[in-house]
């Protein structure tokens, strides 16, 4: 799979000047690239695009051989349920429900069946070191904790475009070194991650990288 | 590979969690379409109740009687006339008796004396016979204890008067209306005899119909001079009842919709609420990959399920009310039709907080931490 941005803009209703100009990039399946640049640049706005939740006021998104950037809601919704994991800065889990059931809820959405789902959600869990919260609500977990079943939740339906919007920010070394590795692992077995964040060190070591100017 | 469409279970699942979490929004909008919905047996429902018992009453054997007399005797009303009668569609039967006439026990000279008339055409359902409904001319039917004080020890046995002989075959007991009969005789005869009819009684099927019959009835009678005829039917009655109907209707189906229009809005403003409360977790789905029509439609399940279940007790104990307080339980079509349109004012009320949720923007939900 292959996603091919050309002249991309985006600019936000009430702004003046466009959060994101003239971009043209084209992302593989099984690469990791690191997206960078200052507060403001346009890194969140740029996932969103690819993720189809927002639309670009020019230029052209195509997944393959498809234009997308014009799709109709459903047809978005239906594209992002299938195929898109995301990872949001804060874990952004349903505080009225368990670990099991936040990741489960993606599964559900993509179509997967109830069992299928659980299992796949259980067996994400017990990789990510967070198999014994499986029962646990958001408000009884820790914020690394958090963060890596919000991991689970991008993985369950095994997505084949995976981004994440600086999943580390919050988190203590040992724990960005979790989903660093994980996104890593994805992207080996063949996934398109695209990760905005702002650690320069851990970007400058990867091979795609793409630098954004406010 | 994944489908990108959720499965029935999903919503089933989501559903069931979505009205526990919050609970009291699911409460309220519960007790609110159980109030609407016991409000409206309250009143209208009560109504209903006792207005079904009225007609229920009109509709009674009694309240469906036509009665065609000959009070002087003098209007020469034919026994044809049961036949021609019996033929008008709408009615159910009807039934001719001539004058009273003394008879006793032909065997046993100056035995008691009872009452005894000629019947013309079949016997009506409110006559119970132990002879069936056919009374051939010549055979007579004893009302209850007759047989006795005539001193036929079968039940069987001959009478005699000056006009009048007949072979008694058999006993009978008439209910409403014609429990007056109970105590006489009754006489086969032929509807082609020259003898006249005292009166004529027509039971109408339908107590709606009750005027038309009656008409018809009155221009289909046998009879040299109709002047002389009193007929008499419950019809001032029946007209009571139906001016009540329309005025009932009217006011019911007025506070009928005011009362549905206020459980609606009172479901729109708790879902709009609800609504803000979730707008975390909408923006999530979303972004998960939810389309609107997902989040159009849970929130529309949430508000059926309330609106089910409120107005499932509410009916439940509206019923177990007009019952109560009437002896009577409104028409089930009613109790149906209140029950099924408070689901539907509970859908109605949730369609805007429903739209409102699909619309919003999963981006600016997403970016407040
Ligand atoms: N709804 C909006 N309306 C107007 N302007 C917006 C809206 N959302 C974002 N912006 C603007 O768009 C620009 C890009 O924002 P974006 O979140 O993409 O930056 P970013 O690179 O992710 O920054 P950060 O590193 O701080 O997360 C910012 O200047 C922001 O103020
Ligand atoms: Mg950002």
């Amino acid at each position: 799979m292959q996603i091919q941005v050309q002249d991309l803009e985006h600019r936000y209703q009430s702004a003046g000047s466009p959060a994101l100009s003239k971009l043209s990039h084209t992302f593989e399946a099984g690469t990791l690239t690191g997206i960078t640049g200052p507060s403001g640049a346009g890194k969140s706005t740029l996932l969103y695009l690819l993720a189809l939740m927002l639309t670009p006021s020019a230029g052209s998104i195509r997944w393959d051989d498809q234009d997308v950037q014009d799709l109709a809601d459903a047809d978005r919704a239906r594209l992002r349920a299938r195929h898109v994991g995301f990872v949001f800065q804060d874990a952004v889990l349903d505080l009225s429900r368990t670990a099991l059931d936040n990741v489960m809820e993606a599964g559900w959405l993509a179509g997967l069946r109830r069992e299928e789902s659980a299992s796949r959600a259980q067996e994400l869990l017990d990789r990510f070191g967070v198999g014994a919260r499986a029962t646990y609500r958001p408000g009884e977990v820790s914020g690394g904790q958090a963060q890596r079943i919000a991991l689970c939740r991008a993985l369950v339906k095994n997505p084949e475009i995976i981004f994440a919007d600086e999943p580390t920010g919050n988190l203590d070394s040992e724990s960005a070194d979790v989903v660093w590795r994980a996104l890593a692992d994805a992207a080996s077995e063949g996934a398109i991650v695209i990760v905005a964040t702002h650690d320069s060190k851990r970007v400058a070591k990867l091979p795609n990288r793409l630098q954004l100017v406010p | 590979m994944n489908s990108g469409t959720p499965r029935p279970g999903y919503f089933v699942a989501d559903a069931l969690h979505r009205l526990r979490h919050p609970f009291i929004p699911t409460v309220v909008a519960m007790l609110v379409a159980f109030a609407g919905t016991t409000a409206i047996f309250a009143t209208t429902g009560l109504a209903v109740a006792s207005q079904q018992r009225t007609l229920e009453r009109i509709n009674s054997p009694q309240g469906r009687l036509i009665a065609v007399t000959d009070p002087q005797g003098s209007a020469g009303l034919s026994p044809e006339s049961v036949e021609v009668v019996s033929n008008i569609s709408g009615v159910e039967w009807a039934v001719g008796i001539g004058p009273a006439t003394d008879v006793s026990n032909a065997a046993i000279p100056g035995s008691a004396i009872v009452t005894a008339r000629r019947i013309y055409g079949e016997l009506p359902p409110a006559i119970e016979t132990s002879h069936g409904n056919q009374l051939l001319p010549g055979e007579a039917l004893a009302g209850p204890d007759l047989a006795k004080q005539l001193g036929f020890s079968q039940g069987v046995g001959a009478i005699e008067s000056r006009t009048l002989s007949a072979v008694v075959v058999g006993n009978f007991s008439a209910g409403a209306p014609l429990t007056r009969l109970n105590g006489e005789l009754l006489v086969g005869a032929s509807t082609s005899d020259s003898n006249r009819l005292l009166t004529l009684w027509v039971s109408v099927s339908d107590v709606a119909h009750l005027q038309t019959v009656t008409r018809a009835v009155t221009s289909a009678l046998v009879v040299e001079s109709p002047g002389a005829l009193r007929i008499d039917t419950s019809k001032d009655l029946a007209l009571l009842s139906s001016d009540v109907a329309a005025e009932l209707a009217t006011s019911a189906r007025l506070l009928v919709t005011a009362l549905l229009l206020a459980v609606a809005i009172l479901i729109g403003i708790l879902q709009f609420g609800r609504v803000s409360g979730m707008a975390k977790d909408i923006g999530r789905s979303r972004a998960l990959g939810a389309s609107r029509s997902t989040i159009v439609l849970q929130i529309l399940i949430n508000a059926g399920a309330c609106g089910i279940v409120g107005a499932g007790l509410g009916t439940l104990v509206g019923v177990i009310l007009d019952f109560a307080l009437t002896g009577q339980a409104p028409v089930a079509a009613f109790s149906l039709s209140v029950g099924i349109l408070m689901v539907l004012a509970a859908l109605a009320g949730s369609i805007a907080p429903a739209i409102r949720a699909a619309r919003l923007d999963p981006v600016r939900i997403l970016r407040v931490p």
